[in-house]
Order: structure tokens, then sequence, then C-alpha cells
């Protein structure tokens, strides 16, 4: 369990970060607001600003309600929260599955793998919705709506 | 369990692979013998998709057995689909629509490609820039306004569709030839919201594709001045080309329906000689006429070269 | 009057109406999958349009037109994914209702009776006072659009249920992402990382899909775990919302639907923003301001009326100046002139009856689109039902499907799982992915606006202060950001 004046903190500097970096790329273009408008760089900068004034604010706003703040937890390491840095790990795999074996196939195989995590044991279960589901959208949206689903590397 | 995925895993690829064994059946001649993908480089909807699809459903009905598959790629502003265009295996099967920007972008930084990677079939639109103006504006003719734009120097607010996009790079062509000087208004939505600003007189002129303000200009809100083209458009017969009035530019926004370099011949003129004889008929040159767009009939060859010729036109003009 | 009866009589014509229920269908479904758009629909089946003769075609445009917009609203509520960006506003409480408190059917069945109401309001303007509207429309240059922008930003306040200064951060960045690629007003490429991908900026609708769709999906698979049960054997009392609920919502809706109307009348603005202002403006009015977002039925009515408010509003420009209000009556004018039918300050004169067919083609549209709607309802809910270990992976297929079918690219899909993720865990920091939507939807119109008002008036700001328009919703924006925190110190 992680406090929210942690959390907060850690937002401030990333705010400071991506805010000054902001700052300093917009900084590349031309600023100036001329008879042609302001420059390309003009708002982003603004923006950047903008951002880590917010930032800024955040971390005074935290200071402020040390207490309330320190007391508000953010739940990030419970054996909940693991599951679902599983199901987000399966989820990056199945990127690169759908490279590998192609997307239908792919599907085939994530569905029941996350069904399996989350505690189904129902192995006809399993099959049958992978099955229906992949067929539903071949159907659906391959042939009725055309959009060609990426396949195999190897197939190419 | 491991039993029953590796079981599910076998049961999938065998089915994969008997999906694709069976489309290699059809042994048809080209192009009945499998789907033709057409990347169109943007989104649904848009004039450059609707003329695709229009021109696509033309294709069909006259090349009989055929089928070909639209597929939409707006990212990258379209780069993304042209790059995936000229990288495709040029084996007939995959098609797609570029436009004029492919002749403006490499000379822009912002693609790679040129209109050497392709070889094209037909263009079915190159709309021309035309001078379009509000009603109550002092002048009736492109001298007049010539000479006011001279007179209000900088002042005269001129819509584009988007800074170095083509309606400006037109303006800006407009300005070298007549040494005038506007001040550019973008529009990046596009020429509808030109439509709506030059209505409302919150712009004094644009050189835009006529289609888009077709309807102000037939109920008399807007007067259109001049076309950028080599004959007279046939919805304004009274207007007079750029040429003809002593100043020869032609610049289009043109769509063309492309392959990759390398494809075949002869499936290149299966495919030319039916865009002849859509591009040629009636029915399409209806399509196209009843939405305001004067359509074109440049086919194979004669595309290939507008698309030259626009190319060393931008990189002449751009290269500053 | 002998127009109206010829009007009414291409109406009869059972193929006609055949094809309008059909449009109503099939936009529906559109609307409700995330990544299927309203101009996707409407791009494929403009060749069907064409090859039907006279109305039919345009009906069943316009069917599909009403009911995608309503459509999104479903995934909005039960799957807390809006089905198109016009339905993010209705995430905020419709799901919380058909969640939090288990009343799917009371949060679906107001949707579609608000969707309805804005659709006919905003239809019945268009009969009435259309030529009006289009004259103020026409006021509208870039200061206005820029101040219709900002007053739309104003609303990140309302919608950062969590912490107002990390909305403001959220929406900061959305503003930001929308300025990366090619800046239209300059010609500059801006912070594309050397990317083609970049160059024709981030792209949207993978990032609303992952940050709503796959985060929400994440969020409840941690719920599950912990036997978090929230949707179990949900009943159904009434499919029609209450007399109570009804009373409650009037007068938003019609506040709302005014509101739609009038956004969707000035061209280049459409349901998104109109669904924003309206919860937003519903937020500031109510009684219960404080229940919202959390399943407040004035939040469920407020964004839907205004979102379908636009399609009748959309069409004022349409027909009186035959300029397109939003990006799917652009398509449709196309339909039109194919048919003949020039759209324009002539039609009304040239092809009465044609008019008059359009305006109770959209009326039609709309109450066909409410009969649907209700009687799905129930079945709608029945999905709820099924249980998370058979829906949280489908639900997750269908991200990756929408998010391919809407751009054929698989960096898209890269992006939304990205998105998710990262979703997931900002939604734990109390972050508004909401705000961070917003920003990215507005971002485009605030800065283009703001660079070209300043490139009309040659580099002076006084421009944004000597129109009145632009100065009266600048204002609105002022008070709308100052006055939460007002209130709260008179209490």
């Amino acid at each position: 369990m992680v406090s929210m004046k942690f959390c907060n903190f850690v937002v401030f500097v990333m705010g400071m970060v991506i805010g000054g970096a902001i700052m300093v790329a917009s900084a590349g273009f031309p600023m100036e607001i001329t008879e042609q408008g302001p420059g390309p760089g003009f708002w982003p900068f603004l923006l950047g600003l903008t951002l880590t004034f917010a930032a800024l604010v955040l971390a005074v706003y935290t200071l402020c309600h040390r207490q309330e703040v320190t007391e508000e937890k953010v739940i990030l390491g419970t054996a909940a929260n693991r599951q679902v840095y599983v199901v987000m790990a399966l989820i990056v795999l199945f990127c690169g599955l759908i490279h590998l074996i192609g997307f239908y196939v792919a599907a085939m195989v994530l569905i029941p793998c996350i069904m399996y995590r989350l505690e189904c044991r129902d192995k006809k279960l399993m099959l049958f919705t992978a099955v229906g589901v992949t067929l539903f959208i071949y159907l659906v949206f391959g042939q009725l709506l055309h959009t060609s689903l990426p396949s195999s590397v190897f197939l190419e | 369990m491991k039993k029953l995925l590796t079981l599910l895993m076998l049961t999938a690829m065998l089915l994969g692979v008997v999906g694709c064994g069976g489309s290699a059946e059809k042994k048809a001649a080209y192009p009945a013998d499998g789907d033709i993908t057409v990347i169109i480089p943007k989104a649904p909807g848009g004039g450059t998709d609707t003329s695709a699809r229009g021109l696509i459903s033309f294709l069909q009905k006259e090349l009989q057995g055929s089928k070909f598959v639209p597929v939409n790629k707006p990212d990258g502003g379209g780069i993304t689909g042209m790059v995936e265009l000229s990288k495709a295996k040029p084996d007939g099967h995959t098609l797609g629509m570029v436009t004029v920007e492919l002749a403006m972008f490499p000379h822009q930084g912002k693609a790679t490609v040129t209109n050497k990677d392709y070889v094209s079939v037909c263009a079915p639109i190159a709309a021309p820039a035309a001078l379009i103006v509000t009603k109550e504006a002092p002048y009736n003719n492109l001298d007049e306004f010539v000479k006011y734009a001279k007179d209000n120097a900088g002042k005269v607010s001129m819509g584009n569709s988007g800074t170095g996009a083509i309606w400006h790079i037109a303006a800006l062509n407009f300005e070298k030839e007549f040494g005038v000087k506007f001040k550019h208004v973008p529009y990046p939505k596009g020429s509808a919201d030109i439509a709506a600003a030059l209505a409302g007189k919150h712009i004094e002129a644009t050189l835009a594709d006529p289609s888009v303000f077709k309807s102000q200009i037939d109920a008399g809100t807007l007067k259109i001045l001049a076309v950028m083209a080599d004959t007279r458009s046939e919805f304004y017969p009274n207007v007079p080309t750029f040429k003809e009035l002593g100043h020869p530019m032609a610049i289009r926004a043109w769509a063309a329906l492309v392959a990759p370099k390398g494809t075949p011949k002869e499936k290149m003129d299966v495919l030319r000689k039916a865009a002849e004889k859509v591009c040629n008929s009636k029915d399409f040159k209806d399509y196209f006429k009843k939405q305001g767009i004067d359509p074109t009939a440049i086919i194979g060859d004669a595309c290939d070269k507008m698309m030259a010729d626009d190319d060393a036109m931008y990189a002449k003009f751009l290269k500053k | 009057m002998a127009d109206i009866i010829t009007a009414l009589g291409m109406i009869a014509d059972p193929f006609n109406f055949v094809c309008l229920i059909f449009g109503v269908g099939v936009g529906i479904m559109f609307g409700a999958m995330p990544g299927l758009s309203v101009n996707m629909g409407l791009a494929l089946l403009l060749p069907l349009a064409f090859a039907f003769k006279g109305m039919a075609g345009i009906l069943m445009l316009l069917g599909i037109y009403c009911g995608a917009i309503y459509g999104g609203s479903i995934s909005a509520i039960l799957l807390k994914t809006p089905g198109t960006p016009a339905s993010v506003a209705t995430t905020l409480d419709g799901y919380p209702m058909a969640v939090e408190m288990r009343q799917p059917g009371r949060a679906l069945g107001l949707s579609t009776t608000a969707s309805a109401f804005g659709g006919i309001f905003s239809t019945v303007c268009l009969i009435i006072c259309a030529p009006l509207l289009a004259r103020i429309s026409l006021q509208f240059s870039k200061p206005e659009y820029f101040a219709l922008a900002v007053f739309g930003l104003s609303i990140i306040t309302s919608v950062s249920s969590g912490n107002v200064i990390k909305g403001v951060m959220g929406g900061i960045i959305g503003l930001f992402l929308a300025t990366v690629g090619i800046d239209a007003m300059s010609g500059a490429i801006r912070f594309t990382l050397n990317t083609t991908y970049l160059l024709g900026g981030v792209s949207f609708i993978p990032i609303l899909i992952g940050v709503f769709a796959l985060s929400q999906t994440l969020q409840s698979v941690e719920d599950c775990w912990q036997k978090i049960q929230l949707q179990q054997h949900v009943s159904i009392d009434n499919v029609l919302p209450s007399l109570t609920d009804l009373k409650r919502c009037f007068v938003t809706m019609l506040r709302s639907s005014a509101i739609g109307t009038f956004i969707g009348c000035i061209p280049g603005t459409g349901g998104d923003i109109a669904s924003f202002v309206s919860y937003d403006q519903a937020k500031r009015w109510s009684k219960h301001s404080d229940n919202f977002g959390h399943g407040e039925p004035e939040g469920v009515a407020a964004p839907e009326a205004g979102n379908n408010a636009v399609s009748g509003g959309a069409f004022i420009p349409v027909l009186t100046l035959g300029i397109p209000g939003d990006g799917a009556t652009a398509i449709m004018m196309g339909a039109l002139m194919v048919q003949g039918l020039q759209p324009g300050p002539l039609l009304f004169i040239d092809k009465a009856p044609d008019v008059y067919a359009i305006f109770i083609g959209l009326l039609l549209a709309n109450i066909i689109m409410a009969c649907m709607g209700y009687s799905l309802i129930r079945l709608f809910v029945k999905l709820t039902n099924v249980p998370n270990m058979i829906l949280l992976p489908i639900i997750m297929l269908m991200t990756f499907v929408g998010t391919y079918s809407y751009g054929n690219s698989m960096t898209d899909v890269y992006i939304m799982v990205a998105s998710g993720i990262l979703g997931y865990f900002l939604n734990k920091l109390k972050f508004s992915m909401s705000a961070v939507i917003i920003g990215i939807i507005l971002g485009g119109m605030a800065e283009q606006n703001f660079v070209g008002s300043l490139i009309m008036s040659d580099g002076n700001p006084a421009i944004f202060f000597t129109r009145p328009i632009c100065l009266f919703f600048l204002s609105a924006a002022v008070i709308s950001l100052v006055a939460p925190f007002v209130m709260k110190k008179k209490k």
C-alpha cells in the first residue's frame, strides 16, 4: 500500500519534468507573435508552463493537506493487483503473438488464458467461448466489414 | 490443462492453414483470382474516400468476378498508407489511392516516397484551384481582383486548408505570378470551413476546389472568377480559365488509383483498360457530376505524366 | 400543405420505411461498438444509398446518423466505454448508475428517452427556425470558435471528481497531445520524434478505447479478485423512466437539447462538444450537483440529449447554406446531391417535398430509435449478468478488434494497449481520464482558432474582447471555472 502523499510527490516530479521538457522542446520553434500570428512554439510553451505551474500547486496542496493525504492509500501491491499485472503481461504477449501466429489463432489462445486467470476451470466453457467469439469476429468483422485482421508473419 | 491448451492451439493452427489453403483454390484469371485490396490513406467519409469508393464500385462492375476491398489507413496524415502501398507486393492485388500531396510532401521533408514508386491506373478526380470571392466584393474578374490585391497589399484575406497544403501553395503561386501579397488564413478542418467563412464574410477570397462551394455559387452568395485548369469547367462554362487570361497555371488536387512499382504490365493493362471504359461511361460521370465534382478521365501513362509533372513543379516551387 | 402530404407519401412507401428502420438498427450497432464510427458506417453504406432510387437511401443514412449517436451510450453505460466520442460524458454518470446503483435499466431508459427528446427537439428547431439559427451560426469566426473551445475546456473542473489540480494536469497533457504532428497553421512539424506515424497527430480513437475500455477491464479484473461482485443478477423493473425521473430531468433535457441544437448548427463542431457542455451546464444548474459522478439521472440525460440534438442542428447549415455542420452531414450532403437535391438556399424553393421528407425522416428516425432502444434494454441488461470471467476476455478482445477496425494499423493497437495500462495506473492516482480526452478533442480547435484569430487581427489580441459572441463564451468559461470556488467559500 502506497500513500497518496508519495504518489502525489511522484506526480509532482513527473509534472515538472514533462512540463520542463515540453517547454524546452517548444523553444526550438519560433515563438514570437508576429503579423502572421504566434509561432508554432507559442502554444505548446504556454502549455508546458501551465503544467509546471499546476505541478507546483499540487505540491503545495499536498503539503497543506499532509494529514489526509498520507492516510489516503493507493492500492498497488495487493494480490488482486498482482493478478491485474499478470493480465497486463498476457495482453502485451498477445500483441506479439498476433504477429507470430495471426490474430484469430492468437485470440483463441488468449481467451482461455484470461478465463483461467479469472478462476474459470470449466474446460468446455473456455473452449466454447474461445471458438464462439473468434467465429463471431470472423463473420462480422472479417467477412461483413472486410476488416483484414493481421495474419501470421510466417504466412505472408 | 496443458493438454487442452495444446489441443486448442493445434486445432486453431489447422483451421488457419486450411483457411489459407482454401482461398488458393480459385484459379481464375486476373483480376478475379483473389481480393484486391485498395489502400485509402484518408479517413472514411472524406472527399478522397467517397471518390475512391465510387471508382472502385464502378471498376468492380466492369471487371466481372473481381472483388475490390477498400481499406482506410488515415495514420500519419496518410503517409503511412502511401508508404505501405509502395512496399506492398507488386502482384496486382494491392492497389491504393494517392493524392497530390504525394507530389508535395517529399519536397517539404514530410515523406520519402515519390511518384516514381508507383504506376498509375487512373485519376478520377483532379479538382482545379478556383478563385472564389464574396458576392459583395468590388471585383468581378481576375484583373480587377489583382488590381485590388495590389492596392491592398497584405490585407486581402485568402483562406486555405492549411499552411503547406495544396491550396496554400496555389495561393503562393498566385502571389508569385501576379506580384501580389495576401494575408493567408488557414482553415485546417477543410474547405467546408472556408465556405462558412466566406459566407459569413470573415475572409475575402479563396483559391480552392469549387465543388464544395457549388451551392453557394449557384445561389449567388459567392462569385467564382477564374479556374486554374486547361479547359473550362462544365459547371461554370462562363468562367474563364487562368490559361485563357494569359497565365497558364494549373494547380489541381488530384487523387489517383495506383499500384506499387513493378506490378506486371499485363495486369496494369487489364486495370487501365477497365478504367478507360469506366471513366468515359455516362454513369460514372453522372455519379460525380451530381456531387458537383468535375470527373476526369486521366488514364495510365497520361496519369503517370501528370504525377511526374506536378512533382517537378512542386520541386521547383518548394525548394526555394 | 400539398408538399407535406407528398412527403408523407414518400415515407409511407414500405421500402423507404424499411430502409429507415434498417439504417437506425445499423447506426445503433456502429455507435455501440468502440472503434466503429458514424462516418465509417455512413461511408460503408453510401454505395447502397446511391443504388436505391428516391429517398430510400437518404432515409437510411438519416437512420444511421441518429442511431449511431444514441448507440454510443449503450457501451458507455454498460461498459464505461464510449462507443463514440460523443458519449464520453455519458460514462460519468451512466456507468455508476448501472454498476454502483445496480440500475442499468434505468440508465439505459433515461439515455434512450433523452436521446429521442434531443433529436426531436432539434428537428423541430430545424423546421421552425432554421434560417434564424443559420444566420447566427454565420457570425462564428475564429475568435468565436476559440471561445467555444475554451468554454468546452472549462468543464474539466466539473469532470475531475477526484482532484481538480490533477484534472487540470490531465487536460493540459491532452491539449499537448493534440499539438503533435504537422501544425496546420504554420506548416511546422512538431514533436513527432521523427516517426511517420506521429506526423498525422496522436491517434485519438485508440487512446479513447484504451483509456476507457481496457483500463476499466483491468480494474474489473482487480475487482473480480477482490470478490466485489458488482454485476450480480440485476433485475429490471421498468424499461421506461419513472415519472419522478422525468420530472427531475425535464428542464435538463430541455436545456441540453437547446445547447446541442445550437452547437450542431455551428459548422465544424459536433456531438462531443455538445455532450460536454450539456453535462457541465446541467451540473452547474442542478439542485443535485453533488450527486453528479455517482449516478445522477440528470448526468445521464444531459449529455445524451445534447449529443442527439446535434443531429437536427447539423442539418441547419446543410439545408440553408449548403455547408455541412459536421463530418457525418458532409457525407450525407453527397448523398443528397446524387439524388438531385442540391443543399443550399435554393433547396427549399425548388424541392420542398423532399425537404419535408427529410424533416419527417429525422423525426421518425428518433422515434424508431427510441422504440428499438426500449425493446433492447432488457436484452442489454441480460448481457451484464454474464459472468465476468466470460465477459472480460471478450471485451479485451473487442478492444483490439475495434482499434484495428478504425485505422487498420497495429501501431494504433500498441498505443491502445499502452494507454490502457497507463490509464489503469492514472485512475488509481485519481486522475480523470475524461479530462485528458477532453483536452485531446478540443486541443486542436482551441489552438488553431487562437492562432487563426491572431492572424486575422494581425497579431492584435484585442480581437477576443471586441467581438460580442466571443466575449460571451469567454466570460461564461471564466464564470464556470470560478463559480465553484466562490460557492464553496459562501458555504
